[in-house]
């Protein structure tokens, strides 16, 4: 009897081993335009999960730590925001028309509301219960929106839709409790803008493409956004990126010419640069490295993470799947833009 | 663009079904053994009647695209004058004076056709309908020849649903279209004149509407023909004009036919936006009661390469079984090479022309109908986006398609499954399921179409919904007097055939008739 009971202890412990802790999701979205869907790559399980439908013409993403929102130019169809869940693969909530005609492009949350740009209405839009609330008039063409410091920063790059042509751009800065517009004129071409350490606005300059007939070369300006003062620049010479990320002291941009450039912060000067190849389009940063994707509307279209300043993944995509925004998340993470990653998820 | 000889010494035309007002070419096409051929009365609303063999439909435009295949892939022939435009390569059936057409026939098996041609008899119609439409033609039969005029025009500002259920209004969708013809028929000798001027709005889609962009366009065709000997020319004058800008293309082809004793040779030189390519067809064909064999090839100069590829097509039938097979290339068109770079898109000289072979098994009898078909392109071509829109030699693309029919005095119906994919994944706007009936009692019919669903991109995820669409009408006819009514899309609903672009709800065409 006493053996059967020591039997049924060493079961007993044996069977109540621990469950292992559950890990918080680590995932990567990936807007795939051509597809007109969001993939999603679990890197952690290096497996890519079969991509979910978006709407028409999807063109970014952007996150507030609790949904994904999801940009829909309409081009194809009806321009939208998409909410979905940021789960695996990431679950519909809600979907917003926007005005046609309007073509949707950036946007960002700030206090419960969507900002989202009209880059063919020169109108910053105010989302708010799921319906269209209100808008604010702002440069011409708006692409990249940021929400930083309780106030709504648009890019708006001048270009002009009836000519194709580029014009002077603008950085607009939109206080929600006032509804105070300011703004400040740019070069040719702003797109996006993200923020450093020191809550200092760095607006990235395309340029319209000298490689293509054009006369100006890619920046990043420095913004003071207390007074929308220029502060500082470094100038990318031979390149038109077209998307930027921070990350500590590093400033990261890319276009798709295909060089990824890294600028030093504390001096703005270009210090590396990386060739990945013709076709890179998205880029975003988080603790782990770098995310960047290769488009391409024919053929293999590619997920890369760069660690260091050289590739150390690569994950096919599909061929002629478009892939362009990208959005890491790690749940769990506060951040509204780039979620930080728990140390125990460095790979 | 290729031009396809079709004259084909020794066979036999079909008195009953062809009109005495054609160019001297072809006719056997429609009875070559193993071939599936269907007729088709164009009539004032072709949408209505192309539908169920393939049609993209959008803000206006109506290009053919049959097989699961882009309208390039079908030659449109006009009293067997290829009217495909030199520049894109495609026919918009809604630029043509469609009320000058009497009837067609659309060729299914290997490369898509439609043969189009002139009534050959006086006539006057009257139409008009739902969203402004109104519109007339007329046919004077003098002797030798036959002249003929028409008349049409819509405002088209339609209400539509859009994806979100909230209601809008079609704008700048108005058209306006004169047309005139005349033929002429004397022994050996031949002509044939076409003229049309179309002026519309160009809505864009609904996602992008672009309220002030206009659209003008002039085709002219000639053709002479004496014995086996044609030649004929095509002009087509394009103007887009919009709130900054204005652009004007101009795009023609002359060529000529000349075929005996089973032997033809067609040459074509299409030229616009400042290039020229040539192309010459030379063929070979042999033609017996139940089998016909045709062989040649086609050397297609472009701008920048030399290309030669074999061309053939084989039929056969022995009482209910027929069976075909194909092989054939299609050239980029002048847009898809030379299409200059505007800032939005650009065109690309660097593309291979399409290589297509395929085959087809089929059952037939009386009242029912079966086939499986198999067509393959190489190099296929689409326009995709990027920096700029610009077309691209995609893999191959497999367009399989099966199918059934059945007919009896008063039902007919029709189901096919047409899975086209490239690299596994489906085309945009393109069906994989297909189905059509039709009830006629008397003077009333009814008539139903569905599409099935559609994705909006090639390989792409999102999906329009399949639709169902029910049209009716009545008609009577008494001597030479006849009168129809017709009610297209009953259900009033307004589904995006192709992403951005809804096409009108419950509408009504009345049209008289007098011979």
């Amino acid at each position: 009897m006493r053996r059967i009971k020591y039997m049924s202890a060493v079961l007993l412990a044996l069977s109540c081993h621990r469950e292992p802790e559950a890990q918080p999701q680590y995932s990567v979205y990936i807007v795939e335009d051509m597809a007109e869907a969001i993939a999603v790559y679990l890197p952690n399980e290096d497996s890519l999960v079969d991509p979910v439908p978006a709407g028409a013409t999807p063109n970014i993403l952007f996150s507030d730590g609790t949904y994904l929102y999801l940009v829909n130019s309409g081009f194809s169809g009806t321009p939208s925001v998409m909410i979905y869940r940021p789960t695996v693969p990431p679950e519909l909530v809600a979907t917003i028309p926007m005005p046609p005609g309007s073509n949707p492009y950036g946007g960002a949350m700030l206090d419960g509301k969507i900002y989202i740009s009209g880059f063919a209405s020169d109108m910053l839009y105010i989302l708010e219960n799921n319906s269209l609330v209100d808008s604010v008039r702002v440069g011409k063409a708006p692409e990249g929106v940021l929400a930083f410091g309780g106030r709504i920063y648009v890019v708006c790059t001048g270009y002009d839709l009836g000519s194709y042509t580029y014009g002077p751009g603008a950085l607009y800065e939109y206080d929600p409790a006032t509804g105070a517009v300011d703004s400040v004129a740019l070069d040719v071409n702003p797109q996006f803008c993200a923020v450093d350490g020191q809550g200092r606005l760095h607006v990235l300059i395309t340029g319209d493409y000298p490689d293509y007939g054009g006369s100006v070369w890619g920046k990043v300006v420095v913004i003071d956004p207390g007074n929308l003062n220029p502060i500082d620049s470094v100038l990318f010479t031979g390149h038109s990126p077209g998307a930027i990320t921070i990350l500590g002291d590093w400033g990261y941009v890319i276009g798709y010419d295909g060089t990824l450039l890294a600028y030093g912060i504390p001096s703005m000067t270009l210090l590396d640069s990386l060739p990945m190849g013709p076709g890179m389009m998205g880029l975003a940063g988080e603790p782990n490295g770098l995310w960047l994707t290769r488009w391409s509307n024919a053929d293999e279209n590619w997920l890369y993470l760069v660690q260091g300043l050289s590739v150390s993944e690569s994950v096919e995509l599909g061929q002629g799947v478009g892939a362009r925004a990208l959005l890491p998340w790690i749940e769990g993470a506060s951040s509204c833009f780039v979620p930080s990653a728990a140390p125990h998820l460095r790979r | 663009m290729f031009l396809i000889a079709c004259a084909i010494a020794g066979a036999s035309p079909d008195e009953d079904s062809l009109p005495v007002y054609q160019v001297q070419e072809v006719i056997a096409t429609a009875s070559l053994p193993g071939i599936r051929a269907e007729s088709l009365m164009v009539g004032t609303e072709p949408s209505a009647t192309l539908r169920q063999f393939g049609l993209y439909d959008y803000g206006g435009m109506m290009t053919p695209g049959l097989s699961g295949l882009p309208s390039r892939h079908t030659r449109v022939l006009l009293a067997g004058v290829p009217v495909n435009s030199p520049a894109s390569g495609t026919v918009d059936l809604s630029l043509l004076p469609m009320p000058l057409m009497g009837r067609g026939i659309l060729m299914l098996s290997g490369s898509p056709e439609i043969r189009l041609w002139l009534p050959d008899t006086s006539e006057a119609r009257l139409f008009a309908g739902s969203f402004g439409l109104f519109g007339g033609a007329g046919f004077l039969r003098m002797g030798p020849a036959l002249w003929g005029l028409s008349y049409r025009r819509a405002d088209n500002c339609y209400p539509y649903a859009d994806e979100f259920g909230r209601e809008a209004r079609r704008r700048n969708s108005d058209e306006k279209q004169i047309g005139a013809t005349g033929a002429f028929l004397s022994g050996n000798l031949s002509a044939s004149l076409l003229a049309s001027a179309t002026e519309r709005g160009s809505p864009g889609p609904i996602g992008s509407p672009t309220p002030s962009a206009r659209l003008s366009d002039t085709i002219a065709l000639i053709s002479l023909s004496y014995g086996e000997l044609c030649v004929f020319g095509l002009r087509d004058a394009i103007a887009y004009s919009d709130e900054v800008r204005v652009s004007r293309t101009t795009a023609a082809n002359i060529g000529m036919r000349f075929s005996k004793l089973g032997l033809s040779i067609e040459l074509a030189r299409p030229s616009a936006l400042g290039v020229v390519t040539y192309s010459a067809r030379p063929k070979v064909a042999l033609i017996r009661e139940r089998w016909f064999c045709q062989l040649g090839g086609v050397l297609w100069k472009g701008p920048e390469t030399l290309n030669a590829f074999p061309v053939g097509e084989a039929g056969l039938r022995i009482s209910w079984f027929r069976a075909a097979g194909f092989c054939d290339a299609v050239a980029p068109a002048i847009n898809d090479l030379a299409w200059p770079d505007d800032g939005f898109a650009k065109g690309n000289p660097l593309l291979r022309p399409e290589k297509m072979w395929g085959g087809e098994l089929g059952l037939e009898s009386d009242n029912l109908r079966a086939w499986a078909s198999l067509k393959l392109v190489d190099d296929y071509i689409a326009w995709v986006p990027g920096d700029r829109w610009s077309p691209v030699n995609l893999d191959r693309v497999m367009a399989p398609e099966a199918g059934f029919s059945a007919r009896e005095a008063f039902f007919e119906a029709t189901v096919s499954w047409n899975p086209v994919r490239w690299s596994a994944r489906r085309l945009a706007h393109v069906p994989d399921w297909k189905a059509h009936a039709r009830l006629s009692w008397r003077n009333l019919w009814l008539c139903l179409n569905y599409l099935g669903p559609r994705v909006t991109t090639p390989g792409g995820v999102r999906e329009l919904q399949g639709f169902l669409l029910a049209d009716a009408g009545a008609s009577l006819t008494r001597e030479r007097f006849g009168i129809s009514l017709s009610f297209l899309n009953l259900s009033d609903q307004t589904p995006q055939q192709i992403a951005g672009y809804p096409i009108p709800g419950r509408r009504f065409v009345l049209e008289i008739t007098w011979r």
